[in-house]
């Protein structure tokens, strides 16, 4: 605990905001699941993050840009269109997207595609992991059958922090 | 700067800057050599998930309504956590606000006062600071009083954190939100996990006990039931106006003391949220007010106040949410005031307030960069009731039953004009069944030209109509007499503040103008000598405010902070009363071995004020120590704190009731707390 504080020291007062916190734990999410295997060929070297949608401020991503995650770069990308979803790993579903999830889900469910909102009612929706506040902290739940579905396995560690969420 | 500064207070000042770097350094050694990362956001992407999810975003509520950044909202805004209260060892509300930059507090031995940014008039019961909890309205409908020492409703205990929102909010609260708005968040059961017993005891026979219950039964339900137990010997003192064979020699004698008892309870169910308070406290007065007699302790008052509050709140999608509330309030006040008219009778004094009401409001994101928030609010103030009579032989001045409603709308746009560019503007209308309608509008500016620099520019209008007290309140023309012929005051506020980070350290600078017409204050009327609140022309009030915040290594926190303020009748360019030029408050946190031994250290200087007969009180530094043990076994806390450790000798100026100039305060004492979850 106390080495967290003394890492934290001077970030701590320049409070975060609600999305650079949230931009933090997708850009950690790549660190905790594993791709199906052959997914990455040789000259893959990237993870790629889409986002579909508005609202979400995309330049909140920026700091992640480069960064690496199992010796894969980070590397992000606004999709216009489901269409454009070719070569995404990982797809952040804003909420400007809500009256069409259940649409985005039939189509994107059966791809290895990390699934992620902050939607409330996504997880149940069929998004894999879903953001949430409480009491100012960023909280996260996963439905583990989507990730099965989308043959993605997630760390047991992130499962251990996360609300689970199963298909009805 | 300094020039404004007297060669006292600069003594003090620098007193209290030694003082406490030697404070420091004797602790600990602080690790300079720190590397310094270039921005606080790339260490964002260092951190590991558990890290994340003890990230607290830095939010407030009640600025605007909703949930948004403080950086951004449209005011000076300070949060107080329930850490920050077990850190320096604050007992009532009245001492954690004044530990903030622009506050000061006094006390009559019976009510504590807040002054905001140069204003707290003898006899004004804090009725131009809105207190709410849970964003629900506390202030009574008799005295509209923001209720802040062991008369608040609350164990303070029982709060998660403070948001405390400078300037009017009339725009989005109405009437009261004149100085400001003080919202109180109280803890979800969750954060007890069980059940939660206190003892306390310190100086002047002063004990109490607490037992809490919370817990988060499930996802959907929480609860918390909690009850607390005051009680207090109190000092003795010495008026030296009542110095004479007569009364004592001007020695009060067991006549301080005071005891409460109190309830609060919360039930939450998905959406639902039921929420009741409860408070009952008994003070004797020591400072014979109203011309009663010295030294007894059958001048006393008992207050009496109650609240429930039945809330639904949804968030429909991320873009909405809709918020409905119906409430209830319950007020009552009992004194007796033991008066030689001849001959010796007991006066009574009492009032009832209820009142209920219900309040809508939906929050809604429309295109992208508009976030509206509207409201629609009732009251119905249908008991305000005051009575004054003597007892034997009975003798009636005063049964006045009365009962008013008044409704508001508001409509605010946080229109983001460019990722760094906000514009807030809001508007409220209120009707009060006397006094017509009141328009209170607010617009702030927020700009961010880099991440680590914001400017604020805000202006805002605010009103209060005056309460029944002041309309109606005569004690048969013997001390006080009415004004129904009262309007409401009106304040117009130009504020800018500038917030910059550097490293570990948070700078705050804000300057404001506020110009009130029409003030409400109590004056002697020159004709016949009676106390009577009237309207006052054209008052100014300006000054500035500068903080410091340094979070270091080691989890060491600092605080300074000062303001200079200067509040003056444009008639008569005459500072008003009870309204120091200069404030300077700081505190340390410093823990010693972990959270196992820390200790707080808090200076509070306040500047001289003025007193009604156009003397002063001296300005005075304070000095309060906590040392704090945590977890010394598991679930024990314990803290023992040392207030005014120098014992300094000190007082607040008295108000029109009190033959007092100056009202001495406690000098040194000491609080032992004792915590224990299981």
């Amino acid at each position: 605990m106390s080495i967290f504080l003394g890492k934290l020291l001077e970030a701590e007062l320049y409070k975060f905001s609600e999305y650079e916190v949230k931009a933090a734990f997708i850009f950690n999410f790549s660190k905790f699941v594993s791709w199906p295997e052959g997914h990455f060929s040789k000259r893959k070297r990237t993870i790629n993050l889409c986002i579909l949608g508005t609202g979400f401020p995309l330049n909140t991503f920026d700091y992640f840009e480069g960064e690496t995650a199992q010796n894969y770069t980070f590397t992000k990308k606004r999709v216009k269109d489901l269409s454009d979803i070719d070569g995404c790993d990982m797809l952040f579903i804003c909420s400007s997207e809500r009256f069409r999830i259940d649409q985005i889900i039939k189509t994107v469910k059966n791809m290895p595609i990390l699934t992620i909102g902050d939607t409330e009612g996504f997880a149940e929706k069929g998004v894999i992991i879903n953001l949430y506040m409480e009491e100012n902290k960023v909280r996260f739940e996963i439905n583990i059958d989507a990730a099965r579905q989308a043959r993605l396995s997630i760390s047991s560690h992130l499962l251990k922090l996360a609300r689970i969420i199963q298909n009805k | 700067m300094f020039k404004f500064l007297s060669e006292k207070s600069l003594r003090a000042f620098i007193f209290s800057l030694s003082l406490s770097l030697i404070y420091i350094t004797t602790f600990f050694q602080i690790s300079y050599g720190a590397e310094h990362n270039k921005d606080a956001l790339t260490k964002l992407t260092k951190l590991n998930i558990e890290e994340l999810m003890n990230i607290e975003v830095d939010t407030v509520y009640s600025a605007s309504k909703f949930v948004q950044k403080t950086t951004q909202a449209p005011s000076y805004v300070s949060i107080i956590t329930s850490t920050d209260i077990k850190r320096f060892g604050y007992r009532t509300l009245a001492d954690i606000l004044n530990s903030l930059s622009g506050f000061y507090i006094s006390y009559d031995r019976n009510y504590q006062y807040l002054g905001i940014r140069g204003f707290s008039s003898p006899g004004d019961y804090n009725s131009k600071i809105l207190l709410l909890i849970d964003g629900h309205r506390i202030n009574d409908n008799i005295y509209n009083t923001a209720y802040i020492g062991n008369e608040f409703i609350l164990d303070i205990d029982l709060i998660d954190r403070i948001e405390v929102i400078r300037g009017p909010s009339s725009s989005i609260y109405g009437s009261n939100a004149f100085f400001g708005v003080i919202n109180i968040i109280t803890k979800n059961g969750s954060k007890i996990d069980g059940f939660e017993l206190l003892g306390e005891a310190g100086s002047f026979d002063t004990y109490k006990q607490r037992i809490t219950f919370g817990k988060e039964i499930n996802k959907k339900f929480d609860l918390i039931l909690s009850a607390s137990f005051y009680k207090s010997h109190g000092q003795n003192l010495y008026f030296k106006e009542f110095d004479n064979p007569a009364t004592n020699y001007g020695r009060a004698e067991g006549v301080d003391g005071e005891k409460y008892n109190s309830f609060f309870g919360a039930i939450k169910y998905n959406d639902f949220t039921i929420q009741g308070g409860f408070k009952t406290r008994d003070k004797i007065i020591p400072t014979a007010p109203w011309n009663s007699v010295f030294n007894t302790h059958m001048t006393n008052t008992n207050d009496t106040t109650g609240f429930l509050n039945f809330k639904f709140k949804r968030d429909i999608d991320t873009d909405t949410t809709f918020m409905s509330r119906v409430f209830y309030n319950y007020y009552y006040y009992d004194g007796n005031y033991i008066i030689n008219k001849p001959p010796v009778v007991r006066t009574k004094d009492l009032s009832w307030g209820k009142s209920w009401g219900a309040e809508t409001q939906l929050n809604k994101r429309i295109m992208e960069k508009h976030l509206i928030t509207a409201g629609i609010e009732y009251q119905d103030n249908f008991l305000q009731k005051q009575r004054n009579y003597d007892e034997l032989p009975y003798t009636e001045f005063l049964n006045d039953r009365r009962n008013s409603y008044q409704w508001g709308a508001f409509l605010q746009d946080e229109f983001s004009i460019k990722d760094n560019l906000i514009l807030n503007a809001g508007l409220r209308y209120d009707y009060f069944k006397l006094f017509f309608g009141n328009a209170s509008p607010r617009l702030g500016l927020i700009y961010n030209p880099n991440k680590t620099t914001i400017l604020k520019l805000l202006y805002g209008m605010a009103y209060r109509t005056p309460n029944v007290y002041e309309l109606y309140y005569n004690d048969g023309n013997i001390t006080q007499k009415a004004n129904p012929d009262l309007h409401s005051e009106r304040i117009h506020t130009y504020e800018f503040v500038i917030e910059q980070f550097f490293k570990n350290y948070r700078f705050v600078v804000s300057g404001f103008y506020y110009r009130i017409d029409n003030l409400i204050t109590q004056v002697i009327d020159p004709s016949d000598g009676l106390m009577v609140f009237k309207n006052l022309d054209d008052i100014e009030a300006k000054g500035i405010e500068f903080e410091a915040i340094a979070k270091w290594k080691q989890n060491i926190e600092a605080k300074l902070n000062y303001t200079y303020q200067e509040a003056k009748n444009k008639d008569t360019g005459r500072l008003l009363v009870n309204s120091p030029r200069h404030l300077i408050k700081s505190n340390f946190y410093v823990p010693i071995i972990n959270k196992k031994f820390s200790s707080g250290l808090e200076f509070l200087y306040s500047g001289k004020r003025k007193t009604l007969g156009g003397r002063y009180a001296g300005g005075a530094l304070l000095t309060n120590l906590n040392l704090l043990s945590e977890d010394i076994i598991k679930g024990l806390n314990v803290s023992a704190t040392i207030y005014n450790l120098m014992d300094k000798k000190y007082g607040y100026p008295g108000a029109g009731e009190h033959i007092q100039q100056v009202i001495e305060q406690d000098g040194r004492s000491f609080r032992l707390k004792l915590t224990y979850t299981f």
